[in-house]
């Protein structure tokens, strides 16, 4: 009983259950909307996934900074795996945009300042990930990837309001302190919105925990190896199962 | 090791993309937009269309001249779409974005050579193309890609770190076997 009433209640269902009200909300209870039609419901998802992209590059900057100070592993390790979910939403942010962008503006890409430095952001992720990958692992590996982060940070802010700055196509900023005071949001569409950015931001906090958790058993691991002998048989079983995973 | 070769591979693959596509990308990149409403047309004698004028969501208006290499793919009042070039079809432009005027329908229009002279700018128009709002089939596919794109892809990743999991709990139980 107890496993039952712990599984309603936990994160993950909570996450599917607002996922499901986002999705009956986008799909019927909001109204389409007259200028660009039923396509007009991708701002449900794009939006919020931009924000998490956002969100993730603000949460690996922090944990940057954050490690470079303490000098304490956890700040890392939550700095990596907000950055491989970050990459994800990130990635999934151009897309969903292209695909918009194709009904609406005629073209699947222009160059203009909110598309371009979203692309960025995404090119910061991959490099940081790459970074991490490929360096010799140990504290100066974690020190110039936390860097990279903090830096890689300064392009949030300019994201943010990019669409403000130097629109073209891009609609002006519709939610934040920069948001136009007459956007629709309050309506229909701001109820909407806000529902499928909660849902997503808890979406991408679980990501991350689930993340960092994998993270933190791996270094575990990893430190038990280098202070412990094993036997070679279980190193063999170990790299095995490294193989094929 | 297998990481770096499937990063060698993602690698040659991007490059190979950007290779391809880097005509078009540098045309994109090169190429504004105007989105908004026709609010002037004018013709010569034989109809043919000359210039039209564009005003956007925020009233800036864009004097667009045409080429013979201007494409066009506008739709009638039944969603029917036409495509073409100015060289092919520069009096049914006209007649088609006179139409546009009339019901209001934005369009889409990149242009080139844009020049600005006391804040009236003019280009000429490389593409003119509806913005499609009126096809629920095509709209109702791009909402369909998005969100099958998405979900297939946070699943995908879900299953990626299953089974990071997975062979972590398994490297767990091997070291506690390895220490009874």
């Amino acid at each position: 009983m107890t496993k039952v009433i712990n599984l309603i209640v936990s994160p993950i269902a909570l996450s599917a259950v607002l996922m499901g009200t986002t999705l009956w909300l986008i799909f019927v209870w909001v109204p389409t909307e007259t200028n660009q039609g039923a396509v007009q419901r991708i701002l449900y998802l794009h939006v919020p996934i931009a924000w998490g992209a956002m969100m993730g590059i603000i949460v690996v900057s922090a944990g940057s900074f954050l490690y470079l100070w303490k000098k304490n592993e956890i700040w890392d390790r939550l700095a990596v795996a907000s950055a491989e979910v970050g990459v994800v939403f990130g990635g999934l942010a151009l897309l969903t945009g292209m695909i918009w962008a194709k009904p609406v503006w005629a073209v699947w890409w222009t160059g203009e300042a909110k598309l371009t430095t979203t692309l960025i952001l995404f090119f910061i992720y991959v490099a940081y990930l790459m970074f991490r990958a490929y360096f010799p692992p140990g504290t100066q590996r974690q020190r110039l990837a936390a860097m990279i982060a903090i830096i890689g940070a300064i392009d949030t802010p300019i994201i943010y309001f990019a669409a403000n700055l130097w629109s073209q196509a891009h609609p002006p900023l519709i939610t934040g302190p920069a948001a136009d005071s007459e956007s629709s949001l309050g309506t229909s569409l701001g109820v909407v919105l806000l529902a499928s950015t909660i849902s997503f931001t808890l979406l991408f906090i679980l990501l991350v925990k689930m993340r960092y958790e994998i993270r933190k058993s791996e270094d575990e691991i990893k430190h038990f190896k280098r202070n412990h002998q094993l036997d070679s048989a279980v190193l063999n079983n170990i790299s095995q199962a490294r193989g094929t995973s | 090791m297998k990481l770096f070769n499937y990063g060698l591979a993602l690698l040659i693959v991007c490059v190979g993309l950007v290779v391809h596509d880097l005509p078009s990308l540098v045309l994109a990149q090169s190429t504004p937009l105007v989105n908004g409403i026709v609010v002037g047309i004018e013709t010569n004698d034989n109809e043919q269309l000359i210039t039209f004028v564009v005003s956007d969501s925020t009233g800036t208006l864009t004097t667009f001249k045409v080429s013979d290499s201007t494409k066009y793919g506008l739709e009638n009042q039944a969603g029917d779409r036409w495509v073409t070039s100015h060289k092919d079809g520069s009096e049914e432009a006209a007649r088609r974005l006179s139409e546009h005027q009339e019901r209001f329908v934005p369009i889409t229009v990149s242009y080139s050579e844009a020049t600005e002279d006391s804040g009236q700018i003019t280009g000429i128009a490389t593409s003119v193309v509806d913005r499609e709002q009126g096809k629920l089939e095509t709209n109702l596919g791009y909402i369909f890609a998005v969100f099958a794109i998405t979900w297939i892809l946070f699943f995908a990743y879900i299953f990626y770190m299953g089974r990071k999991q997975k062979v972590v709990q398994y490297e767990i139980t091997q070291i506690k076997a390895s220490l009874k």
